[in-house]
C-alpha cells in the first residue's frame, strides 16, 4: 500500500483520527507513547501488506540498530570505529544479499559459463532506504554526533516509519530521533501545511508523472518505432517525469508527516536550474546526496588526501583535485549501484562521477586562465547543457539493461522515420516546471535570496479561499490524473 | 461552540465553491450528455437530442449531437432517405475527434450524392449492434448498405444463440431518481466516477477493457464455432435482405507496437478467415482492417488508435484511424 493506492486514504484517515484522539483523550505522558505505538503498528501493517515475512527483516534491522547503537556507545573510544564498522558491514551484507546476490550469481554464471540456480529472494520493501538510515545512525553514534537511543520504539520508528519507508526521504537519526523524543503533537497549523504539501505531491504524481510515464514507457519499450523528434522529447522528458514521480512521493511523505506532527527533510529543490552535476545533486534527492557526502564522499576524500600527503609536492600541486575526484567517482558509482541492480545503474553512476570530474577540471582550468565570467546568458546556456547531459545519462537509469540503453541511443542519434507523437502531458510538464522556476526566481528577487529556492504554495486554510483552493487542487488531481497501472519509480529500489 | 460553527460554515462554503469550480471546469473538459431511451430500438440508448459535448480526456473535441442524439453532420427527420447507415461502437460515435475527421463525415464527403447516417454509440459491441439491427434497418431503411463496425469478432456460442433468439445484450438507461439524475447531469461527478472505475479496474488487475468490452483475455479465446457462426451470419443476411439492403461488417483489431518496432495486430488470422469466409458465403461483405493498419504503419508510420493526451496506439480511433477506416469502407461501398 502506497500513496498511489486509494485504499491508503481511509487507512490514513483512521490513523490520523486515532492519533488525534490519543493526543486529546489521554494524559501528556501516555499520549506520545500511544501515538508512537500507533505509528509503529501502522508501519508494520503497511509492510505486512506487501509480504508478512518482510516484517522479520525490518524487525531484525531495528534490533541490530538499537542494540548496535547502545553497544557502540558503551565501547571505549578507540574501539568505536571498529564496532561501527562491523555493524555497518553486517547491514551492507544484508542489503547486498537481498538486492544483489542473484545479480552477482547470474553474472558469475554468465562469465564462467557455469550453471547456477538463482535463489528465491524478494527484497523487503524499503530496504535500501532503511539500511542507509540504520548505517547513518550507527555512524553518528560512533562519531559522537548523536547519542545512542534508549527507546526501542524510537529506533523502530526511525527505521520503519511508514510515510518515508517506501521511497524516502532518507531519514537520519540526528534529525528524526530528537523529534520523536520531543513528543510532538498534531497541531492545526502543521495539519494545514501537511495536507497542502500532500495534495501538491499527489497532483505531481497522479497528473504529471503517471501520464508522462505512459508516454515514456511506450517510447522506451520500442525506440526504433519512433522518429527522432519523439525520441528527443522522450529523452528530455525522462528526468522531469522522474522528478514529478519521486518528488511527488517525497512531498506526500513530507505532507503526511507534517499532518502527524513530524518534519522530514526536503528532498528536491528546483533541480533543473543547475549548471553542473555537482549543483544538480545538491538539489536532487538531497537526502541521499547529503548521506553519501557525509558517510562516503568525505571519509573517502580525507583518506585519499592522506594518501596524497606522502607524494612529492610537485605531484600534489599538479593533481590537486585527485583525492576529491577519486572520492566523487567512487561515491557516484556506489550511488548508481544503490539505485538498482544491473550494469546500467553502475554506468549511470559512473557517468555522473566522470562528468563531475570533467566539469571540476574545466572550472579549475577556467579559473587558472582568469577567463571572465560568462554572465547570465552563459549561465542559461550551461543550465540547458547540463539538463541535456543529465537526461542523456538518465537513459541508462530508465532502460532495463545496457543493451536497451544502447538501442535507445542508436535510435535517437541515427536519423530515421517513425511514429511521431508529441505527448501533451510532457509539454504540460515542461510548462509547469518552467512556471515553477519562474515563480522561484521572482520570489528570489522579491525576498533577496541568494539562490532561487523551491517552495510549496501553502495557503491559509483558515479562510474560505484557501480551503476552496485546496479542495479544487485535490479535485483537479483526481479528474486529470491517470489511475491505470501505475507505481512509484523508486518503489523498486 | 461559536467557532466550531464558524469553521463548519467556512468548510461548507469552500466545498461548495470548489464543487462549482470543478463542475465549471468539467463543462469544458468532460461534458457528456445524458443517455436517453431510444424509442425505435435502433440502439440500446442514445444521447440527449441536440446536446453539447466536449471531451479532453482522450483527444480534444467538442460538438453537438443531432436532433436524435447521435453524432452526425446533420439532423434526421422521419422518413428522410438514408443511403448508408453506420452502426457501431464509440469508435463510430467519434467523440474524440472533430466532426470533420470522423468516419461519417469522411464518407459523406466521399459520397456527396448519398446520405450517410451514423448511429454509432458507446458500449455497443457487435452483439448489441446485431440485436438492434432489424429495428435500425426498419427505421432508417438504408438503400445502399449498412456498415456494422466492430473491434471484436470472437463471441461464445451462447452469445450468438441468444442474439438470434432475440435477446439484447446491453446496459439499460440508468434510473431517473433525483440524486442519480443530478449525478448524471453533473460532469464533475461523472468524470470522478469514471476515474474511480478505471482505478478499480487497474487495481483488480483486469485486462484493460475498452468501451466496447474487448479484453486481452478474449483475444486468447478459441475461434468461433463454425456451425453457430454460419447460422448467425445467415440470420444477419436475412435481416438485411428483408430490409432490402447490403450488410458490411467492418472489423478493426487492436494494434500495438512490439519491442523491435514492428506492429502487432491483435487478431488471429484463422479466426478472421473463418469469419470472412462465412460472411462471404452468406452474402455479407467483410472488411478486415489488419492489412491496412500494417501497411499504414510500415509506409507512413501511422497508428489508428491513441491521442497525444492519452496512450500511444491505445484507445479509440484517432484522426488517422478514422481516415483509414473510412477509406476502406468507401472502397467496399464503391464495389457494391
Amino acid at each position: 500500500m502506497s500513496f498511489n493506492d486509494l485504499s491508503f486514504y481511509p487507512f490514513a484517515a483512521v490513523l490520523l483520527l486515532l492519533i488525534f484522539l490519543a493526543e486529546h483523550l489521554t494524559g501528556p505522558k501516555t499520549a506520545p507513547v500511544i501515538k508512537k505505538l500507533l505509528l509503529l503498528a501502522a508501519s508494520f501493517y503497511v509492510i505486512c501488506l506487501y509480504r508478512p515475512e518482510f516484517c522479520l527483516c525490518t524487525a531484525g534491522v531495528i534490533g541490530l540498530t538499537y542494540a548496535g547503537g547502545r553497544f557502540i556507545e558503551r565501547c571505549p573510544e578507540p574501539r568505536k570505529p571498529l564496532a561501527a564498522g562491523l555493524l555497518v558491514t553486517c547491514l551492507v551484507l544484508l542489503l547486498g544479499y537481498f538486492k544483489y546476490f542473484n545479480f552477482l550469481l547470474g553474472t558469475f554464471s554468465a562469465v564462467t559459463g557455469r550453471q547456477v540456480t538463482l535463489l528465491q529472494i524478494a527484497a523487503p520493501v524499503g530496504i535500501s532506504f532503511y539500511i542507509f538510515t540504520a548505517i547513518s545512525y550507527l555512524m553518528d553514534v560512533s562519531w559522537g554526533k548523536c547519542p545512542a537511543e534508549t527507546s526501542l520504539i524510537n529506533v523502530a520508528l526511525l527505521i520503519a516509519y511508514f510515510p518515508k519507508l517506501l521511497c524516502g526521504p532518507l531519514v537520519r537519526g540526528n534529525d528524526f530521533l530528537p523529534q520523536l523524543r520531543q513528543s510532538r503533537r498534531m497541531t492545526r497549523e502543521s495539519f494545514a501545511v501537511g495536507i497542502q504539501i500532500f495534495v501538491f505531491g499527489f497532483f505531481k504524481k497522479a497528473v504529471l508523472a503517471n501520464h508522462m510515464a505512459r508516454f515514456l514507457d511506450s517510447v522506451f519499450f520500442a525506440p526504433s518505432a519512433f522518429d527522432n523528434g519523439t525520441l528527443f522529447l522522450a529523452m528530455i522528458a525522462n528526468m522531469p517525469a522522474l522528478y514529478f514521480d519521486f518528488s511527488g512521493y517525497s512531498d506526500m511523505a513530507i505532507g503526511m508527516s507534517r499532518m502527524i506532527g513530524y518534519k522530514l527533510q526536503p528532498n528536491f529543490n528546483l533541480p533543473f536550474i543547475t549548471s553542473n552535476i555537482s549543483e544538480f545533486w545538491n538539489r536532487w534527492h538531497m537526502t541521499l546526496t547529503a548521506w553519501l557526502q557525509t558517510y562516503l564522499f568525505n571519509p573517502l576524500a580525507v583518506h585519499f588526501r592522506r594518501k596524497m600527503a606522502g607524494m612529492p609536492k610537485e605531484f600534489r600541486k599538479k593533481h590537486k583535485l585527485l583525492p576529491e575526484s577519486a572520492a566523487a567517482v567512487i561515491t557516484f558509482l556506489i550511488s548508481g549501484i544503490w539505485h538498482g541492480v544491473g550494469f546500467n545503474f553502475a554506468i549511470f553512476g559512473l557517468l555522473h562521477g566522470i562528468f563531475y570530474v570533467i566539469q571540476k577540471l574545466f572550472a579549475q582550468a577556467r579559473k587558472k586562465s582568469g577567463a571572465p565570467s560568462w554572465g547570465k546568458a552563459g549561465r542559461v546556456i550551461s543550465i540547458l547543457a547540463n539538463f541535456l547531459l543529465i537526461n542523456l545519462i538518465q537513459v541508462f537509469f530508465r532502460t532495463g539493461t545496457v543493451r536497451e540503453a544502447a538501442g535507445f541511443y542508436r535510435a535517437l542519434f541515427v536519423p530515421h522515420a517513425g511514429v511521431s507523437f508529441m505527448s501533451f502531458w510532457c509539454i504540460a510538464g515542461f510548462v509547469l516546471l518552467g512556471a515553477a522556476t519562474l515563480m522561484a526566481i521572482l520570489r528570489q528577487h522579491r525576498e533577496g535570496l541568494p539562490e532561487p529556492e523551491g517552495f510549496y504554495p501553502v495557503q491559509d486554510l483558515g479562510t474560505v479561499r484557501g480551503l476552496a483552493l485546496l479542495l479544487m487542487c485535490a479535485g483537479l488531481a483526481l479528474l486529470l490524473g491517470y489511475f491505470g497501472d501505475t507505481f512509484f519509480v523508486y518503489e523498486q529500489f | 461552540m461559536h467557532s466550531v460553527w464558524k469553521a463548519l460554515g467556512r468548510i461548507t462554503a469552500a466545498a461548495v465553491l470548489a464543487f462549482l469550480g470543478l463542475s465549471l471546469f468539467c463543462e469544458v473538459y468532460y461534458h457528456l450528455p445524458v443517455r436517453v431511451e431510444d424509442p425505435d430500438g435502433a440502439t440500446n440508448y442514445r444521447w440527449a437530442p441536440n446536446a453539447f459535448y466536449s471531451r479532453g480526456t482522450e483527444g480534444f473535441a467538442w460538438g453537438k449531437m443531432n436532433n436524435e442524439g447521435y453524432v452526425n453532420p446533420g439532423d434526421y427527420r422521419e422518413g428522410d432517405p438514408v443511403d448508408i447507415l453506420i452502426v457501431g461502437s464509440s469508435h463510430m460515435e467519434a467523440l474524440q475527434v472533430p466532426m470533420k475527421d470522423a468516419t461519417v463525415m469522411r464518407l459523406s464527403d466521399r459520397f456527396r450524392d448519398a446520405k450517410v447516417y451514423n448511429i454509432g454509440m458507446s458500449n455497443h459491441d457487435l452483439l448489441s449492434c446485431c440485436s438492434n439491427l432489424e429495428a435500425a434497418l426498419k427505421k432508417y431503411q438504408p438503400s445502399r448498405c449498412a456498415v456494422i463496425e466492430t473491434i471484436n469478432i470472437i463471441f461464445s456460442d451462447y452469445e450468438f444463440e441468444e442474439v438470434m433468439r432475440g435477446r439484447t445484450f446491453h446496459e439499460s438507461v440508468p434510473a431517473q431518481g433525483i440524486l442519480s439524475g443530478f449525478a448524471r447531469q453533473n460532469h464533475f461527478l461523472r468524470l470522478l466516477h469514471s476515474q474511480l472505475e478505471s482505478y478499480q479496474k487497474a487495481a483488480a488487475g483486469a485486462g484493460r477493457d475498452n468501451e466496447d468490452g474487448i479484453s486481452d483475455s478474449l483475444l486468447d479465446a478459441p475461434k468461433n464455432d463454425e456451425e453457430v457462426l454460419d447460422r448467425f451470419t445467415q440470420w444477419l443476411h436475412g435481416i438485411a435482405e428483408r430490409a432490402g439492403t447490403r450488410l458490411i461488417i467492418a472489423y478493426h483489431p487492436k494494434a500495438s507496437i512490439n519491442a523491435d518496432g514492428s506492429l502487432q495486430v491483435w487478431s488471429d488470422a484463422s479466426t478472421i478467415r473463418q469469419f470472412a469466409d462465412l460472411c462471404e458465403k452468406n452474402g455479407i461483405w467483410f472488411l478486415d482492417m489488419s492489412g491496412r493498419f500494417a501497411s499504414e504503419y510500415a509506409q507512413n508510420h501511422k497508428l489508428p488508435y491513441g491521442f497525444v493526451n492519452s496512450a500511444i496506439g491505445d484507445g479509440h480511433f484517432n484522426t488517422d484511424g478514422h481516415a483509414m477506416f473510412a477509406d476502406e469502407i468507401a472502397r467496399i461501398i464503391e464495389k457494391l
